[in-house]
């Protein structure tokens, strides 16, 4: 017997509205509270509808609960894994260092990864950062910000 | 109605607007070329910078890049048998064996000239219509706008998603994101979980870039595709474009039959562009003389859904702005558009903002000329871009949303937003939730619950027994039944 890794998607919704009916509940004023709360409720039936519909029914010859493993090959769930961390580890970056600092070491290390050729891994960050910094710091003349540990050492 | 016609050519026509109409038409050409991107992800991409404009530039900038990239699309899947947008995927049928028998350039030109003047005429259309739809829009009331708020999310939710039930989830979820913060009318923080930034809830830049722009492009990473594999790419000379462009003209009535299904298909909610450019695509073949021949390379078949594509949008956009329907995800990243700039989009719009309809619509006729124009000439040119890797497009893309999100609050948690709504984007993408409808139940989450007090505070509880409300709710309710009573007849048809 399989569980969809679909069905995990809705436990966690129905997880969420139940969350939101309880949060509602506080508000104590009808008018702020009403309609999330018909809004949670709705969820909250439709996903338990949905993941009814969705579970695994009895057969003839049961089988031991099984993690579904086919859905997605490995290859690709690594490669998920992968190019999730770069988004994060991006994030983190203009976190610690800034914009100026991240974007290109972002680009760079990311050709670079994809070992892509060192001219293009050199010219395009700079190319990126400069759009960038004419774009935000001069044309809109706004401050993009110079991460946590520029603000430390200054 | 003249004097708004007449301010927004004023509009239209300063040195200033031009130019960038120009730069956001090319642009938008640009971007259609690209399998990866798209005009929903150059959209959302666009939204960065609608706070720095006036409405009347960001939103005629918006509508102009949308408005061509459709045409951009065309000419890869001419050249390259790989359409820019789904949309294009009825033109390679017949454009693509056209290309390999070396009348590609007859094909970009029928193509481009079908498509241009697919989203120009409609534009004219919307003029003559827009008197006779106001008298009809003025009639609705709170009410009336609460179910037209259900009838347009209901569209969205019954015709992309999976099943009736997950594009419902997906409304909903949207409608409670739209919660999240600040509420007005009584001062409470709701859904906030203590977190400063949530006080006035996400910005819908971060939820439209999160949900179409970054989780498509790694969602492409991921699947390990890459953007274009250009392994046949045959360049055009311009030789034989003016032989396309004379086609159009000798199949006047063809242009015209899929122009006009184009525009029915964009004004009902929910029809999508594929649907409307292979229906129009059908039609070409059933009313042609040779029908046999179409799939093997006529101009006929590239004619067609050229015409329906731009025109489809056209008709979208009227639903948009009059009733505040959107009918595909990209309406609803412009409904979106259009409230960030405080411009709500309904009945009262074409009172309350007509010079403005009127210069996004003289901005969207403007766009697909000068489309036109640059697709003829530059379409070899514009078809080295479909080569360019994933590997370069994942960087700057990402790099132009970070940037983009955090501007708009100065935020880090806005970037954090973002990679959530990717991820949320990815998944629901993945089990067949409908993201259109989420976003759409976002952009009118406040409004819908504004109307809902509104009607019952001047309406009473029985607002829902209005006449007009029912007709609304009864249009709902045949759409959601209606695979069922078509599964109840086609079984009794059999038995």
């Amino acid at each position: 017997m399989k569980i969809k890794h679909s069905s995990y998607f809705l436990i966690c919704l129905i997880l969420v509205s139940l969350y939101f009916i309880g949060e509602s509940l506080t508000f104590g004023s009808r008018e702020a509270s009403m309609v999330p709360l018909m809004l949670s409720c709705a969820i909250f039936v439709m996903a338990a509808v949905e993941l009814w519909k969705e579970l695994p029914r009895k057969k003839a010859k049961q089988t031991p609960v099984t993690f579904e493993a086919s859905e997605h090959s490995e290859s690709q769930l690594s490669r998920g894994g992968v190019v999730l961390g770069w988004a994060m580890g991006f994030f983190l970056g203009i976190y610690l260092l800034g914009f100026l600092l991240a974007i290109p070491l972002f680009i760079f290390s990311y050709l670079k990864f994809k070992k892509r050729a060192w001219l293009v891994a050199i010219l395009l960050p700079v190319v990126i950062t400069a759009f960038i910094y004419c774009v935000f710091e001069i044309g809109f003349q706004l401050q993009l910000f110079r991460g946590k540990i520029l603000e430390l050492i200054i | 109605m003249i004097e708004a016609f007449i301010e927004a050519i004023t509009w239209l026509f300063r040195p200033s607007m031009l130019i960038i109409l120009v730069a956001a038409t090319a642009v938008g050409l640009f971007v259609g070329v690209l399998p990866a991107l798209g005009g929903m992800v150059g959209c959302a991409l666009l939204l960065v910078i609608l706070p720095y404009m006036s409405p009347e530039i960001g939103l005629t900038i918006l509508l102009a890049f949308h408005s061509v990239t459709f045409t951009g699309g065309s000419i890869t899947a001419i050249l390259l048998n790989i359409p820019g947008t789904n949309v294009n995927a009825a033109t390679l049928i017949d454009g693509f064996p056209m290309s390999q028998r070396g009348e590609g350039e007859r094909a970009i030109g029928a193509s481009v000239t079908s498509s241009s003047l697919g989203g120009l005429v409609p534009v004219f259309l919307a003029f003559a219509m827009i008197p006779l739809i106001m008298p009809i829009v003025m009639l609705f009331k709170t009410p009336e706008m609460l179910g037209l708020i259900i009838l347009g999310l209901s569209c969205l939710a019954f015709l992309t998603g999976d099943s009736v039930i997950k594009g419902c989830i997906s409304g909903c979820l949207g409608l409670l994101l739209a919660m999240i913060g600040f509420h007005g009318a009584t001062g409470i923080l709701r859904f906030t979980f203590g977190i400063d930034f949530l006080y006035d809830g996400f910005d819908l830049v971060a939820l439209a870039l999160g949900m179409f722009g970054v989780a498509e492009l790694l969602d492409i990473s991921i699947k390990g595709h890459a953007t274009v594999a250009p392994k046949y790419q045959k360049s055009g000379g311009l030789s034989n474009v003016m032989l396309g462009v004379k086609d159009v003209f000798n199949h006047k009535s063809l242009w015209l039959r899929s122009m006009l299904i184009g525009y029915v298909a964009g004004i009902i909610p929910g029809v999508g562009a594929e649907t409307a450019t292979f229906i129009a695509y059908a039609q070409a073949k059933q009313t042609s003389r040779h029908p046999e021949l179409f799939g093997t390379g006529v101009v006929e078949g590239v004619i067609a859904p050229e015409a329906a594509n731009n025109a489809k949008e056209a008709g979208a956009l009227l639903t948009t702005l009059a009733f505040g329907i959107p009918g595909s995800a990209i309406m609803a990243i412009l409904l979106g558009a259009f409230m960030m700039v405080n411009v709500i989009p309904g009945p009262r719009m074409l009172i309350d903002y007509l010079p403005l309809c009127f210069t996004m619509l003289l901005g969207i006729a403007f766009a697909n000329v000068i489309g036109g124009v640059i697709s003829l000439f530059a379409a070899p040119y514009l078809c080295r871009a479909a080569s360019i890797h994933i590997d370069f497009l994942l960087p700057v893309v990402l790099i132009l949303a970070y940037t983009g999100v955090y501007v708009l609050r100065e935020s880090m948690f806005s970037i954090a937003s973002v990679i959530f709504f990717a991820l949320l984007g990815i998944l629901m993408k993945r089990y067949g939730y409908s993201r259109p409808a989420l976003l759409l139940g976002f952009v009118l989450g406040l409004l819908f619950e504004k109307y809902f007090w509104l009607s019952l505070k001047f309406w009473g509880p029985l607002f829902f027994m209005k006449p007009s409300f029912l007709i609304e709710m009864a249009i709902v309710l045949a759409l959601f039944a209606y695979p069922y009573l078509r599964k109840v007849f086609s079984r009794s048809r059999k038995t």
